[in-house]
């Protein structure tokens, strides 16, 4: 009507970008990239504050390699999972809240980061809660500066 | 041809009603939902569930507010074809009313007339 001539997208093509949209599409990237990003933050970590071997009657023993590279594992993994867990609740939750509010703006990313925070911290209690909350907000309130 | 053209005058009014509408809409959508300041090409999750919402209420309040406008508007003919129907009546009533008194004035003059003859 008032648009410029364009070529008409078929019906799978809006299925597909409908889809890449969505919310959970949305969180299972950020998921996937946390679990990413977490292995390769626990690898390097691993390396760094090491101390694995340690043999209380020979504290100076070198550790064999076996069990260096299971120790990187172990925190690789751990750390991926953290992440995966992290991104993924924030990225939903701030779809979520992005959604709701029918606006783009930097405050989608403080609520959500709130909400990201509270709820790991609760696990511990209101106070710890709380002071998740207030963290991840200010946290999240610095990337948004940031990038916008 | 009257019905034809009749036809074909309205089918052109309501393209460009649609037209109109569609203008309006997409203006009225863009002010309220996209702001002005412009970080990327493409919409955000936000703006682009706030647009959905702003198209269907437009269209919601052009539909309801048409029947609306129809039913005054019906109301409205019916109360203007009641009062023309009343007015008319009442005028024959006064006009039957002079009649008949002319036609008593007739009568007694031309009995007078007569009655002098």
């Amino acid at each position: 009507m008032g648009a410029l001539p364009s070529p008409q997208k078929t019906e799978e093509q809006k299925m597909i970008e409908r889809g890449m949209e969505s919310c959970a599409f949305k969180s299972l990237i950020a998921c996937v990239g946390g679990f990413v990003l977490g292995g390769a933050f626990g690898v390097f970590t691993a390396g760094i504050d090491s101390n694995v071997g340690l043999d209380p009657k020979d504290p100076l023993r070198t550790p064999t390699a076996r069990e260096v590279l299971r120790d990187m594992g172990q925190r690789g993994m751990s750390y991926a999972k953290n992440f995966a867990i992290v991104g993924a609740m924030f990225s939903c939750t701030e779809c979520l809240i992005e959604s709701h509010r029918g606006k783009s703006d930097w405050k989608n990313a403080v609520y959500s980061g709130c909400v990201t925070g509270g709820a790991i911290g609760f696990r511990a209690g209101l106070k710890a809660g709380v002071l998740g909350c207030g963290g991840f907000a200010a946290f999240s309130a610095a990337i948004e500066y940031y990038l916008r | 041809m009257d019905p034809m053209k009749a036809q074909q005058l309205a089918a052109e009014l309501e393209v460009e009603m649609m037209a109109d509408m569609y203008n309006r809409m997409t203006n009225a959508c863009h002010r309220k939902c996209v702001p002005p300041h412009y970080k990327e090409a493409e919409l955000s999750k936000g703006e682009a569930v706030c647009l959905d919402r702003c198209v269907a209420k437009y269209l919601d309040l052009h539909e309801r507010l048409g029947r609306k406008l129809t039913e005054l508007s019906v109301q409205d003919e019916e109360a203007t074809v009641y009062e023309a129907k009343v007015s008319l009546e009442a005028r024959y009533k006064f006009l039957g009313f002079n009649l008949l008194n002319d036609f008593a004035a007739f009568v007694t003059i031309a009995t007078f007339i007569v009655s002098t003859l």
